[in-house]
């Protein structure tokens, strides 16, 4: 070991501090790479926590969590909890819970953009009955609890001001009864919260004596765990019982495909900076092999010199590690918005918080640069430690030359057939519906890989060409026998090229099914929800009162209403729709993917209520048409599946007649309006608004160009990954061509006395580069192609249960490829140039 | 008119000198040996008259061009149209075969392909190794390699060919047979023929010998 820390001192970190540039360099190249992976973990999370409820820290996490089966819960259910669990020690908790949005905030025409609060009612009497004493901030005892809302210092309002909130389709104005003060030890509340007395919330959201869920809590901790079980037993029956499962964790089950295919593209990334990382620890190895050979004629053994590599490789991915985790942390302020924005538009209401870092957030980003560096020093280490000492004396040393497995593309062939197979496997499927595809996803790698490994090929075949000069024939000439370098340098072009690829690919057969779709479904000509409704998954709900007013517009021909209710089912949450099937047939408003026998599909005969899935619905839980199932304790037929891309945790349609005797309710979810031939959309839309500030009001336009650009930011974030990964591996082949210009550097001045001019030389190097990029390129976009249809065919759809059309938009791939090109053949000339300014080697005298 | 003059040619590195005033002429056709010890300045004389360094002071003329006048494309067109290298160790492309090694110096000056592919296969067959035309560098023999750099220093019909030490690197009987080559070439191509060399063997191929001790020629010039 002193031999290695030897080495060490005298000769790594010396090295370090007379090419200190270059050692940044590298610590940059790893910071990179582990700073996004660490951005997108970050933001994710942060998004992630908007869904967390405060009650959680006023009580502590719940043992269970208790829902209605019809999704309709009244206080005459709490007293009947309480009494199937008799006299043990257990609390219930009632909660209402509603997400609201600021009148004054009119947000900027785009759905989302609106901020959203919560506003909790929770029974404060049974809050003091479980702590013993008032949170803090409530008053002692409470017993001056007053009417109204306690907030956040943080929202920056002052007791008694006044609050005007838009709920459903109403706007109300709620006092501010008290601040709550910020105090140590003691969970604050967040800024977003409005806290009510139950009773209070229960009237100003008009639930009447319904609530949304209670919580229940063992309280006797000599009889947890047991007691807690048999709280669960005896409520199961009856009710929906979730164990331990708080808000977040629902919201983390229900996002987790779209956290994961943001991770595995981070990782993606992390892939191609892996290669780049590879090349200029492999440059350092042979700038330093003389010293590597002196260091083994003196006596070091290859072991030492191994470990001192490695350990070098360490440090260097610990620096670089530290500098990531902070480009990571800035990097995930920036996307956090995008993150959120998109969730909330997908997933239902969550707000923004601040991306924190987490010790093991960042030791996992650490982990990862560190391991990434060992990984690609270890085989030049080795190579390095393996090669005799003459050799790297030697004038003309080589001291890597890949291995085997870089120069047999067989094994990228094997490796792109063993991700077809891959990709036929099924998908991996949890109990409350969620589904991942491992398989995918290697498929996706393995494929990535092999295409690099196989693009070895298209290099040999570019050499092929007729040399037309000597400056041709000298570059064809270095990529008829590729080195590991070029080989590494167009497989890293070629996964960042197939990824964006890929991703164009889906993104373009995404945009291209959606417009099919809005076209079939989206014909009415004035769209209308509540305000408050910011995402495609929320429910707040428009009066029976407001759609009669609405009906009643003059320039109005036909109106129609969707009813929604979002229950618990198989552990899952899941949307039930009441629609019109009568206006629906009529405008031809169904997008069937399985169509019904009969036209009808509404009426029965054998007493079963008819329902139509969507597809996420069938992929997430595994219904086929014709199955039976049982929904809030009633037989449901399916009888046909239509397509539906609002959102991915699946629906049910039941004809609206059937919704409202289930769930008791006149309200509106959405409301359409077919207007009379002539009629304005704009004015009518104007006037609607005018009238009912609580409402959102779209006239068909806007909302066409509002469910496109959601979707389109939902790809926003994956975008930029793209262009890290492209710019990587751009970067990594002016690495590679510098390093091969300095091994060259004999041939270099052989080419000068041979008379070739520094011009020539650096068009030479240009050509050289110009054939790694053509083959980075065209390997890429093939590659790509396939990617592409893994991503529309199995893994979308194995994800989130959506049935796209394949649609490439060629002219995009076309400007992709030649952008990589040029940025290669540009980044080439500027090596050339360098190169051929080089000094001439001297020879011995 | 003299095909190379060198005259009063200085040259230091890091403040040592190394050349001290070097001074001599080759006639057309002539074979010069440049003899002296390690150390003492003939490989930079090379260089200088190469045209690949660039003298401190003093003039190199080659064919009536003063190459101090030249800019660095200026030389390496010089080099291209007028001077032939023979390495100690070879230099050859090693991502070339033997026959495109030899091709190339006619590529740079565009000489059309037919005309090259002729050019080529004679001097392959010239030098005895048109059975090994399609092999790599690293596929042939240290005699082999320098046969087929001496068929790339002369393919061009050169003015002048510089050669560095080239049977440095060979045992003494390839080596013997290299020189004798060289020199038959050299002589068939009318070239003038500069050789740096420490083998007796190799002066016995020369005409003249310039001894150099310490950066200045003593004998010979």
């Amino acid at each position: 070991m002193s031999t290695v820390l030897l080495i060490l001192r005298r000769c790594a970190l010396r090295h370090w501090r007379l090419a200190l540039r270059q050692q940044i360099a590298l610590m940059l190249i790893l910071a990179l790479g582990s700073s996004v992976y660490l951005a997108v973990r970050l933001a994710s999370n942060a998004a992630l926590s908007g869904f967390e409820t405060f009650t959680d820290g006023i009580t502590r996490q719940p043992d269970w969590t208790v829902q209605a089966m019809s999704g309709v819960l009244r206080e005459g259910d709490v007293r009947e909890m309480r009494e199937a669990l008799e006299h043990r020690p257990v609390s219930l908790l009632p909660v209402v819970e509603e997400t609201v949005t600021p009148a004054a905030d009119a947000g900027n025409g785009e759905i989302g953009s609106r901020a959203t609060w919560r506003l909790l009612g929770v029974d404060f009497v049974a809050l003091l009955n479980l702590r013993g004493e008032a949170p803090v901030g409530l008053g002692a005892n409470m017993q001056a609890v007053r009417s109204g809302v306690y907030v956040s210092p943080k929202l920056g309002v002052k007791e008694g001001e006044e609050l005007r909130l838009v709920v459903d389709d109403r706007v109300i104005a709620l006092k501010v009864a008290g601040v709550v003060p910020e105090t140590p030890g003691v969970p604050s509340l967040p800024k977003h919260l409005l806290l009510m007395d139950l009773p209070e919330a229960q009237s100003v959201l008009m639930r009447g004596d319904k609530v949304d869920r209670v919580e229940v809590l063992a309280q006797d901790s000599a009889l947890f765990p047991h007691l807690r079980e048999q709280a669960g037993e005896l409520l199961k029956p009856r009710w929906q019982v979730t164990g331990g499962a708080n808000r977040r964790q629902l919201a983390g089950t229900m996002t987790q495909a779209f956290r994961l295919n943001l991770t595995i593209l981070s990782l993606l990334a992390l892939l191609v900076g892996g290669y780049l990382i590879f090349q200029a620890l492999d440059g350092v190895v042979l700038r330093r092999r003389e010293e590597i050979g002196i260091l083994k004629s003196l006596g070091v053994t290859d072991r030492a010199i191994q470990i001192a590599f490695l350990i070098e490789a360490g440090l260097l991915g610990l620096c670089g590690g530290v500098l990531g985790v902070l480009l990571g942390w800035l990097g995930a302020q920036g996307a956090v918005g995008g993150v959120t924005q998109t969730m909330n538009a997908l997933y239902g209401a969550t707000s923004e918080q601040q991306a924190a870092l987490s010790m093991s957030e960042a030791l996992l980003a650490l982990s990862i640069s560190i391991l990434a560096s060992l990984i690609a020093a270890w085989w030049p280490a080795r190579m390095a430690a393996r090669t005799p000492p003459a050799h790297m004396l030697g004038r003309h040393a080589v001291l890597f030359e890949g291995g085997t497995v870089w120069r047999v593309e067989w094994i990228g062939w094997a490796m792109m057939l063993v991700a077809v197979l891959l990709a036929e496997l099924p998908v991996l499927r949890f109990a409350n519906g969620t589904r991942l595809p491992p398989a995918g996803y290697a498929a996706a790698l393995l494929w990535l890989v092999g295409a690099g490994l196989a693009a070895g090929a298209v290099l040999r075949f570019i050499a092929k060409r007729k040399a037309l000069s000597a400056v041709w024939r000298v570059a064809l000439s270095h990529l008829r026998r590729p080195t590991v370098r070029h080989r590494f340098a167009v497989a890293a072009l070629a996964s960042a090229v197939a990824m964006t690829t890929g991703m164009a690919v889906m993104v373009a057969s995404f945009d291209h099914t959606m417009r099919g779709w809005i076209d079939r479904t989206m014909q009415a000509d004035i769209y209308i929800s509540s305000a408050g409704a910011q995402s495609a998954s929320s429910t707040h709900f428009i009066s029976p009162k407001t759609v009669t007013e609405l009906g009643k517009e003059p320039e109005v021909a036909e109106l129609a209403f969707v009813q929604a209710r979002t229950l618990l089912w198989k552990g899952g949450e899941v949307l039930i729709l009441g629609t019109d099937p009568v206006f629906a047939n009529k405008h031809g408003l169904y997008a069937w993917v399985e169509a019904p026998e009969h036209d009808e599909w509404w009426k029965t005969n054998d007493g079963i209520t008819p329902a139509i899935m969507s597809e996420s619905w069938s992929e997430r839980f595994g219904t086929r048409v014709g199955d039976v199932i049982e929904l809030v304790g009633r037989k449901v037929r399916v009888v046909a599946m239509n397509a539906e891309y609002g959102n991915e945790r699946g629906s049910l349609s039941l004809p609206a007649a059937v919704f409202r005797e289930w769930f008791e309710t006149d309200e509106a979810w959405r409301v359409a309006l077919m207007l009379k031939p002539g009629a304005d959309a704009e004015t009518v839309r104007d006037r609607i608004q005018n009238k009912h500030p609580g409402l959102s009001v779209f006239t068909n336009a806007h909302l066409r160009s509002e469910a496109l650009r959601i979707f389109r930011q939902t790809f926003s974030v994956t975008h930029a990954l793209e262009v890290i990964g492209v710019i990587v591996a751009v970067v990594g082949l002016g690495l590679a061509l510098a390093s091969l210009m300095l091994e060259r550097r004999a041939i270099l001045a052989t080419l000068r006395s041979l008379g070739m001019t520094r011009n020539e030389i650096a068009r030479s190097a240009a050509l050289e580069g110009l054939g790694v990029a053509c083959a980075g390129a065209f390997t890429g976009i093939a590659a790509g192609l396939w990617l592409g249809w893994l991503l529309v065919y199995r893994i979308n759809k194995q994800c989130f249960g959506w049935t796209l059309q394949f649609h490439a938009v060629w002219w995009h791939l076309a400007v992709l490829g030649a952008a990589v090109i040029a940025a290669g053949m540009l980044v080439a000339a500027l090596v050339g140039r360098w190169a051929a300014m080089l000094p001439a080697e001297h020879t011995e005298e | 008119m003299p095909v190379l003059e060198v005259e009063s040619l200085t040259k230091s590195y890091a403040e040592r000198p190394i050349l001290r005033g070097v001074s001599f002429k080759l006639e057309q056709g002539e074979r010069v040996a440049l003899l002296g010890p390690s150390g003492s300045g003939k490989t930079t004389v090379l260089n200088c008259v190469g045209g690949v360094d660039r003298a401190d002071s003093g003039d190199v003329t080659i064919a009536g061009l003063v190459l101090g006048d030249l800019c660095a494309d200026g030389l390496a067109q010089l080099r291209r149209r007028h001077i032939g290298t023979v390495f100690q160790f070879y230099h050859l492309l090693p991502t070339l075969s033997a026959a495109e090694n030899i091709e190339l110096p006619l590529q740079l000056l565009g000489v059309p392909t037919s005309e090259r592919e002729a050019r080529v296969r004679e001097l392959l067959e010239r030098v005895g190794i048109s059975h090994r035309a399609e092999a790599l560098p690293g596929q042939l023999s240290g005699g082999e390699m320098q046969r087929v750099a001496i068929a790339r220093a002369v393919v061009h019909r050169p003015t002048l060919i510089l050669a560095d030490e080239p049977t440095g690197s060979l045992d003494s009987a390839t080596g013997v047979q290299v020189l004798e080559l060289l020199a038959e070439i050299v002589r068939e191509t009318k070239a003038a023929l500069l050789l740096v060399t420490h083998s007796p063997e190799a002066v016995k191929h020369c005409e003249r010998v310039l001894r150099m001790q310490d950066g200045q020629i003593v004998e010979g010039a």
